[in-house]
C-alpha cells in the first residue's frame, strides 16, 4: 500500500522531467503533431539541431562560458574571504564578535529585491553596470555572508586539543588556519562552494538587472530570453533548459549527501 | 540599503536627480489597485507553500524513510537544484494549451472543457504556479525531515511502542514532537523562500495577463525595471523587506517558546 501511493508520487513527479526531456528530443513538427508521450523518431539528430540552434542563434554558448566563469570564480573566492572572516570569529576573542557575526548573519535573511535599485545606481555610477568584473563582485558579496554562516558552525566542531597541540608546536594564528583548519574543513568548504556554485549558476534577478550585453549575461538571464516572443520553438527552448541544467544536477547527485550536510549545517542551530 | 530608503521617498526615474517627493509612493502604494492583487497573490503563495509542499514532505519522509525507495526519493532532490528559470520552462511545457502534457492528459480521459490555458486565466494562474513551485521545493524540506526522523534514537520509538503506542498514535505523540525543530526550520525556510520567488513567475506567466499572477517581488520587478518607477519600486522593496522581518522574527518567537529536547 505505502509502495503503490510512493510509486504514484515518484512517477508523478517524474513525468515533467519526462516531458522535458523529450521534447528536447524532437523537432518541433513532431512536437505540434504527435501527442507528448510518443518517443521520437530520430532523437538524436533533433537534440544536436535544437542545442545547435540555442548555441548559435540564442547566443547560449556565450552565455554558457560566461555562468561557468562568474559560478567558478564566485564560488571559490567567496569561500576563501569567508573562510578568512570565519575563523577568528570561531576560535578568537575580540570585542564586538558576536555582533560582528550577527551583521553578517542578517545578510543571508535580506530579499535581494530591497539592495538591488541602490545597487543599479551605484554600480552605473562607478562605472560597474554591464561589466563582467562588476556582476562578479556581486555574486562574490552575495555569497560571502551564508559562507562564513556555514564555515564558522564547522570551525567550531573542529575539538580544542587539535589546536592547543599546534599551539605547543609553534603554530602561530595564520599557521593554525592555514595548515589546520583548512585541510580539517575541506569537507564544508567543498559543500560550500558547491551550493554557491549553483547559486550563481541559477541566479536571475542580478544577472538580468546588473547586464546587457552579450559578453556579460549569465546563463539564466539568457535562457529566460528565450521564452518571450515566438522566436524559439518549444524544442529548442527545451534543450537549452536541458543544457542549463546539466551542472547543477551533477553537483548535487555527485555531492548529494555533503550538500544535505552542509545546508543543515547552515540552518539548523544545534 | 539606507540609500534604498532615501530612493524610496523620491520619484527617480533612472536618468534624472531623484527627487524628493515624501510619502508619495508609500500612499500610492496604497492606493494602487495593483497593490492589492499583488499583496493577495503574495499570501495565497505563502499560506499554501507552509501548507502544501512541507505537509507532502512530512508525508513522503515517513513512509520512505528506512526503505528501499528512499534513494529514489533523496535523488529527487536534484530537483531543488534547479533553477526556477528551468522549472518554469518545464512546468510551460507541461501548461502549454494545445500540445502540453496536463492538457493531453485531460482531453484523453474525456474532460476536454476542462482543457484550458490555464496560465492566460487570471486568478487560477498563481494556483499552478505554486504547483509548479511544489513539483521543485518538496524535496528540500522533505530530504530535511529523513534527517530529522533518522535523528530520532530508536530507542524513544522503542520505549513508545512498548507502552503501546503505533501507526497514528505513535506519528502524532512521538515522532511529530521530535521533529519540531526540523519543522520549524522547514516552516521558516519555506517562507522565506516564498517570498523571495521570482524566477519561476517571470519566465511561466510574466506576471500576467494583466498583472494577475504578480506577488511583491514580481510588483517591484515591473515597477522598476519595465516602467522605470526606480523610486515607487525601491518602496515596493522595502515593503517587501519589513514583511520579510516581521515573518521571521514572528515565527522564530513562537515558536523557540516551546522548544523540545532529547
Amino acid at each position: 500500500m505505502v509502495y503503490i501511493v510512493l510509486l504514484t508520487l515518484a512517477i508523478l513527479w517524474l513525468l515533467p522531467c519526462y516531458m522535458e526531456i523529450i521534447t528536447a528530443l524532437k523537432t518541433n513538427e513532431e512536437f505540434t503533431t504527435s501527442p507528448w508521450w510518443i518517443l521520437p523518431i530520430n532523437p538524436l539528430n533533433s537534440l544536436i539541431h535544437n542545442i545547435e540552434t540555442a548555441l548559435r542563434e540564442a547566443k547560449l554558448g556565450n552565455y554558457l562560458i560566461n555562468s561557468l566563469l562568474y559560478a567558478t570564480i564566485g564560488s571559490i573566492s567567496a569561500a576563501l574571504i569567508a573562510s578568512l572572516a570565519a575563523f577568528p570569529i570561531a576560535r578568537m576573542n575580540f570585542k564586538g564578535r558576536d555582533v560582528l557575526f550577527y551583521i553578517i548573519m542578517l545578510g543571508t535573511f535580506f530579499p535581494y529585491q530591497m539592495y538591488i535599485i541602490p545597487l543599479l545606481r551605484l554600480w552605473v555610477s562607478l562605472g560597474l553596470y554591464d561589466t563582467f568584473f562588476g556582476l562578479q563582485m556581486v555574486y562574490i558579496a552575495v555569497c560571502v555572508p551564508f559562507l562564513v554562516f556555514l564555515l564558522r558552525n564547522y570551525f567550531v566542531t573542529i575539538p580544542r586539543d587539535i589546536e592547543e597541540a599546534a599551539i605547543m608546536d609553534g603554530v602561530g594564528y595564520f599557521g593554525l588556519y592555514y595548515k589546520i583548519f583548512m585541510p580539517l574543513a575541506l569537507p564544508a568548504l567543498v559543500t560550500g562552494i558547491a551550493i554557491q556554485f549553483v547559486w550563481i549558476w541559477n541566479d536571475l534577478l542580478f544577472g538580468m538587472i546588473l547586464t546587457s550585453s552579450v559578453n556579460t549575461r549569465n546563463i539564466m538571464a539568457g535562457l529566460a530570453s528565450l521564452t518571450g516572443g515566438f522566436t524559439y520553438t518549444y524544442s529548442t527552448q527545451a534543450a537549452a533548459a536541458l543544457l542549463a541544467a546539466i551542472p547543477p544536477l551533477t553537483f548535487f547527485l555527485v555531492l548529494q549527501k555533503f550538500v544535505v550536510k552542509g545546508l543543515l549545517l547552515g540552518a539548523v542551530k544545534r | 540599503m539606507i540609500d534604498n530608503l532615501y530612493l524610496s521617498f523620491t520619484n527617480w526615474d533612472g536618468k534624472s536627480q531623484p527627487k524628493f517627493v515624501g510619502l508619495e509612493n508609500y500612499l500610492y502604494f496604497l492606493k494602487d489597485p495593483m497593490t492589492y492583487t499583488s499583496i493577495s497573490n503574495t499570501l495565497i503563495w505563502v499560506a499554501l507553500a507552509i501548507v502544501i509542499p512541507v505537509t507532502i514532505a512530512l508525508i513522503v519522509a515517513v513512509m520512505v524513510e528506512g526503505r528501499k525507495l528512499e534513494t529514489l526519493y533523496t535523488m529527487m532532490f536534484g530537483f531543488g537544484a534547479l533553477s526556477g528559470v528551468v522549472v518554469g520552462l518545464i512546468w510551460k511545457l507541461v501548461y502549454e494549451p494545445s500540445f502540453g502534457m496536463l492538457n493531453t492528459i485531460l482531453r484523453s480521459i474525456g474532460l476536454s472543457s476542462l482543457a484550458l490555458p490555464w496560465l492566460g486565466l487570471p486568478g487560477v494562474n498563481t494556483y499552478f504556479i505554486i504547483i509548479a513551485y511544489t513539483w521543485s521545493w518538496m524535496p528540500f524540506p522533505m530530504i530535511i525531515f529523513i534527517t530529522g526522523l533518522k535523528s530520532i534514537p530508536v530507542d524513544i520509538i522503542n520505549a513508545a511502542k512498548v507502552d503501546g503506542a503505533e501507526g497514528w498514535t505513535l506519528f502524532k505523540n512521538v515522532t511529530l514532537p521530535l521533529l519540531k525543530p526540523f519543522t520549524i526550520v522547514n516552516v521558516a525556510l519555506t517562507i522565506l523562500n516564498t517570498l523571495k520567488v521570482f524566477d519561476i513567475i517571470y519566465v511561466t506567466t510574466g506576471g500576467g495577463p494583466f498583472r494577475s499572477s504578480e506577488t511583491l517581488a514580481v510588483t517591484m520587478f515591473f515597477d522598476a525595471f519595465s516602467l522605470r518607477q526606480y523610486g515607487y519600486g525601491a518602496a515596493v522593496g522595502t515593503i517587501l523587506f519589513a514583511i520579510v522581518v516581521l515573518v521571521t522574527i514572528a515565527y522564530l518567537h513562537y515558536s523557540f517558546k516551546g522548544e523540545v529536547g532529547y
